[in-house]
């Protein structure tokens, strides 16, 4: 039985998971939950935006939902007043559940284990805009569009090529130590530049200026995962699926041991960062880092409107015999000696 | 695929691409070549050139086989391409980035090969790179994408084992995702 707990913080939501996984034996999801969803409780005790609830009700319609707390401008909700104790919460959910046993909702053709997992696997988020990874990520859109270089100007410049490299002032190391503190003082401006404009540009430069050529993929990865810190993009939220548009170069790439499976997922279809970590069996962190730089590196997209999605029971691919699995699998062990484990450190 | 006793990757490309160095690089055997001196303006380009076409296996536990074969890039033998892709799991093209236009080289392969690339996996590599960084790799996506196709290109060294192999793994596991998982940890698991 799957309730879902909204608008707690950490101590209060692992308090009240607790409590409801002993006396009750439920699953206790935060929003992101594609299961059948009995009960979602959410805290009132603070002010709620309408908008929130709004956001609930169209999650989980047909759920019923009790609000902690008093809840005077959310017409129709059911309220725990306070003050309540554990003893009432237990009881008041008790009996809703026993009313509210008609109306199970089912979401999307999405089954999932029961997991407690799902719950406790929580990404956190950064914002990729206010960093050089996110400046970085408008410039290369700017060049996709124009199919011009465009050139980063501030405390250094970056100067984005067409023909796949980046001159820089500033060598790599320092440009993923600027990445990795997230540095939000740094001033630039963008500017795309005719062929003309660009040579006027380079030889106005004082002779003084060293300049690096380097690969614009590397360094776009590089400076993507330097940032991210085992966090996701704020516009990336976790449930949404993600849309694979281009493989990265997993020959010059780090960690190809972790993105190949991302990616190989994503190929399949598109999956969210929850998804992501529920079928590699990696942690968030390394999950949120490859989806970062898959992101920042124009790899993926966010397939708008579609259903949160947590975890999908479907493992198995369609239309690919057993047997062919199986020797493809068995051509990998032999490819990277010993027999493949299903098991991820 | 039932009744298929024989398991083989196709590995195509242009003139000099890398595809025989591939098969020596990938096979367990060392690998059946025909490559001959070339009479025709080939011969300004290289040394030695396949005219027939490349063999090397993958042997597995149990004695299985999977069979790889390079097509020779000579134009004048394509006509053996929709001979040697029948019952194939997958077609791996390698493009050299160094020749003069190897976005159209892209073009004419997925022409040529389409009614096969259609129902199996493939993947690209762009080789050369070392000699010629332009065009970039994102042409080729490009271009991939313009005609819906989302597939691996990386640009590999076909004298690289770490390269080929990752390739190799990236298509496997577009027969089946979980492959790169099991793969990559046991990898990990050496390495460690
Ligand atoms: N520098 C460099 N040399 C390469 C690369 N890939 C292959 N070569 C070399 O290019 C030459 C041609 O490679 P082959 O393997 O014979 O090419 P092929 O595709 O079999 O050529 P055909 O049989 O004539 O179609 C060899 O000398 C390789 O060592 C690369 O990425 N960089
Ligand atoms: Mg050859």
């Amino acid at each position: 039985m799957n309730i879902v707990l909204s608008g707690f913080v950490d101590r209060e939501f692992t308090a009240l998971k607790i409590l409801l996984q002993r006396r009750l034996n439920a699953v206790v999801f935060r929003e992101a939950c594609t299961e059948p969803v009995r009960l979602v409780l959410l805290n009132a005790t603070r002010r709620v935006d309408v908008a929130h609830y709004r956001r609930l009700q169209a999650l989980f319609p047909d759920t019923p939902m009790l609000a902690l707390g008093s809840a005077p401008d959310l017409e129709g909700l059911e309220t725990l007043p306070q003050p309540f104790n554990l003893k009432t919460l237990l009881e008041r959910v008790r009996q809703m559940l026993r009313n509210g046993s008609r109306s199970v909702s089912v979401q999307g053709k999405l089954v999932a284990a029961s997991s407690v997992q799902a719950a406790d696997k929580r990404f956190d988020h950064y914002d990729v805009n206010s960093c050089l990874a996110g400046l970085l990520r408008q410039a290369l859109n700017l060049q996709e569009q124009k199919n011009r270089d465009v050139l980063l100007e501030g405390p250094f410049f970056l100067l984005i090529q067409t023909d796949g490299t980046v001159i820089s002032s500033i060598s790599r190391s320092t440009l993923y130590r600027l990445a990795s503190n997230r540095s939000r003082d740094l001033q630039f401006g963008i500017r795309v530049l005719e062929e003309t404009e660009k040579q006027a540009w380079l030889q106005g430069l004082s002779s003084e200026v060293r300049m690096t050529r380097l690969d614009r993929e590397a360094l776009v990865w590089a400076m993507a995962v330097a940032s991210s810190h085992g966090e996701l993009p704020e516009q990336l939220a976790d449930t949404l699926p993600l849309h694979l548009t281009s493989w990265p170069d997993c020959t010059h790439i780090e960690n190809a041991h972790l993105v190949l499976p991302v990616v190989a997922q994503l190929a399949r279809r598109p999956c969210s960062s929850s998804e992501l970590v529920h079928n590699t069996g990696f942690t968030t962190g390394q999950v949120a880092s490859v989806v970062t730089a898959l992101f920042v590196a124009g790899n993926i997209q966010l397939q708008e409107s579609t259903r949160p999605v947590v975890w999908s029971a479907g493992k198995t691919p369609t239309g690919i015999s057993g047997m062919l699995s199986q020797l493809a699998r068995r051509m990998a062990g032999k490819i990277f000696g010993g027999q493949p484990q299903h098991k991820v450190a | 695929m039932t009744g298929k006793s024989q398991y083989k990757f196709i590995i195509s490309g242009p003139v000099g691409a890398g595809k025989t160095t591939a098969i020596a690089t990938l096979s367990d055997i060392p690998p059946v070549v025909t490559d001959a001196t070339p009479t025709d303006e080939v011969a300004e380009q290289k040394h030695q050139t396949t005219v027939a076409m490349d063999y090397g296996t993958i042997r597995l536990e149990g004695g299985q086989k999977v069979h790889l074969y390079g097509t020779p890039g000579q134009e004048r033998f394509d006509f053996m391409w929709d001979i040697m892709t029948e019952g194939a799991l997958g077609l791996l093209l390698l493009l050299d980035n160094s020749r003069p236009d190897p976005l159209d080289d892209l073009e004419r392969f997925l022409r040529a090969f389409s009614p096969f690339l259609d129902q199996a996996p493939f993947c690209v590599g762009i080789t050369h790179t070392d000699v010629a960084a332009e065009p970039p790799r994102s042409a080729y996506n490009r271009l991939l994408a313009a005609q819906g196709r989302v597939v691996p290109v990386f640009t590999v060294d076909p004298r690289s084992k770490p390269d080929m192999n990752l390739l190799m793994l990236a298509m496997l596991s577009m027969i089946d995702p979980s492959i790169a998982l099991t793969a990559c940890a046991s990898r990990e698991g050496a390495e460690a």
